[in-house]
């Protein structure tokens, strides 16, 4: 059995001063110090790639830095998917016995090491080379491409995404370290300028810088152990030409994870899914079936997914609001749900009970997917 | 049809400056596929054949980029999913205001070559549309 016992997750936002690997490091050391472990207790380390450190060793590089001898050490690369995929993969390790004690890390300063321009051409690579980047493809216009497809499959205008971004906003606000806490209103999202139509600029996540971390062990540590109640992934396809936009793969790796533990969609107290965009978000709520065909905006207007509300989701604020800083980005829902499991949220705590909980990322344009139930037990 | 034996190299199509598609087919199992690969997808079978699609067909998705880095500053320009009437999806760009649905057709222009689709006149849809459905 395997638990997360220690929780990191750094403030995100335009803030110089760190570079990729001082945000891993960050937050590694409050991870290991949130699981009451010293770093010599560290024998697994996973770290997630970081577009501007491009190390080819990205877990040997983080180990020497902060003095680290595991027996298990890897990077891991999976897009937005990368921190739940590392989170499984961390509990197939001590699950095997390959390790007692590991440290899964995501980190970098996406915003202020690069140019906006820059992080937006390397994205654009998980298109095609040859058959997508060449038109002017990037990841919104991929995302764009989602949205069209969803919009007109429902029969619906891109409005009705508006109340994902408000609603994670709303979220944010009241949440320290988010990237953007200044109040929207569903105009402010439908009156934004376009990135990629049906897409505005409120519909996208912002870029970001930060870093979040996890231990996972092979008994519980520290005060706050959650049990990793179920696992899911989906490979599907990689480029959006290819992709089954009915059948992307976040069902399945939801379903795996879910049927692991024996839970229904109905008995999750909170959820963290995926929000690189406000489609992203519909789509992975409908296709995993938190939400019912088309009713993902629907369901955020009602007030479904306050706080207070009958599924609380994303309580940070999402990458949409808390921020997208790559690999931590999708760590940030795992790291709040883990704090809302363990009531330690204060004001941000969800007012109903907080024992079930279900993760889910996506990476490239809906092409890697990874699920995680967890469990205060 | 081509055979290529060697190789995850496309046929000659416009990613290469020839005005085409090109579909690939399994002669084993029939999967049709657009991106290059040595071998079937579906079965693993290592001798695909190539030939030109007829570049028309059926909008999947658009979007019209706003933002684009500096490589493509040419914005706002319309980028399409297309499934094609010989069975692929393919991307291209395409006149503005195109939705999914429509009916299109593609030329390939510009240096590099890009397909650009456009749409097809209603009747001459339902043309196209009743010579398809007499194609077995």
């Amino acid at each position: 059995m395997a638990w997360i016992s220690g929780v990191a997750c750094t403030e995100f936002g335009r803030l110089p001063g760190l570079d990729a690997i001082g945000w891993q490091s960050r937050a590694a050391r409050a991870a290991i110090a949130d699981a009451g472990l010293e770093p010599a207790h560290v024998d697994g380390l996973l770290a997630g790639y970081a577009t501007t450190l491009r190390h080819l060793m990205p877990a040997d590089l983080l180990a020497e830095y902060l003095g680290l001898k595991p027996t298990v050490a890897f990077g891991v690369s999976a897009g937005g998917a990368t921190g739940l995929s590392m989170v499984a993969t961390a509990a197939a390790l001590v699950d095997s016995g390959s390790a007692h004690t590991v440290l899964v890390v995501g980190g970098e300063n996406r915003a202020s090491g690069q140019t906006s321009d820059t992080s937006i051409e390397t994205l654009a690579q998980v298109g095609h080379s040859r058959y997508e980047v060449p038109l002017g493809a990037n990841v919104p216009a991929y995302y764009a491409l989602l949205a069209s497809h969803y919009l007109h499959s429902r029969g619906l205008d891109a409005a009705s995404l508006s109340p994902l971004a408000v609603q994670m906003r709303r979220h944010a606000i009241t949440t320290p370290g988010a990237h953007f806490t200044t109040p929207i209103s569903e105009s402010d999202v439908s009156s934004s300028p376009l990135i990629a139509d049906p897409l505005r600029l409120l519909d996208c996540c912002p870029i970001s810088d930060g870093g979040a971390a996890f231990v996972i062990t092979d008994r519980p540590r520290g005060s706050g152990a959650l049990r990793i109640a179920g696992v899911g992934q989906a490979h599907r396809h990689q480029h959006v030409s290819e992709a089954d936009l009915e059948n992307l793969g976040a069902a399945s790796a939801a379903h795996d994870a879910l049927s692991q533990c024996g839970w229904t969609i109905g008995e999750l107290d909170t959820v963290g899914i995926y929000d690189s965009f406000t489609v992203t978000l519909a789509m992975l709520l409908e296709e995993i079936g938190i939400c019912e065909r088309g009713k993902a905006g629907a369901d955020a207007a009602a007030g479904r997914f306050e706080r207070t509300g009958t599924l609380p989701l994303n309580t940070h604020g999402g990458l949409l609001s808390y921020g997208h800083c790559g690999v931590a980005g999708g760590m940030a829902h795992l790291a709040e749900v883990s704090r809302q499991l363990r009531s330690s949220c204060g004001p941000r705590q969800i007012s109903g009970p907080a024992r079930r909980a279900l993760v889910h990322a996506d990476g490239g344009v809906m092409s890697a997917h990874a699920s995680l139930a967890v469990e205060r037990t | 049809v081509t055979d290529h034996h060697d190789a995850n190299e496309s046929a000659d199509d416009w990613t290469k400056g020839v005005a085409a598609f090109v579909v690939v087919s399994c002669p084993r199992c029939r999967q049709r596929w657009y991106l290059p690969r040595s071998c079937c997808p579906a079965c693993g079978y290592d001798k695909p054949q190539h030939r030109v699609a007829k570049p028309e067909g059926v909008v999947a998705a658009a979007t019209v980029v706003h933002r684009a880095p500096a490589p493509f500053g040419d914005a706002p320009y319309t980028i399409v999913l297309v499934d094609l009437v010989d069975g692929i999806r393919v991307m291209g760009r395409s006149e503005p205001a195109i939705r999914p649905g429509e009916h299109v057709t593609a030329n390939f222009t510009g240096d590099p070559l890009l397909p650009y689709f456009r749409l097809i006149e209603a009747a001459t849809a339902d043309v196209h549309n009743r010579e398809r459905s007499q194609t077995p």
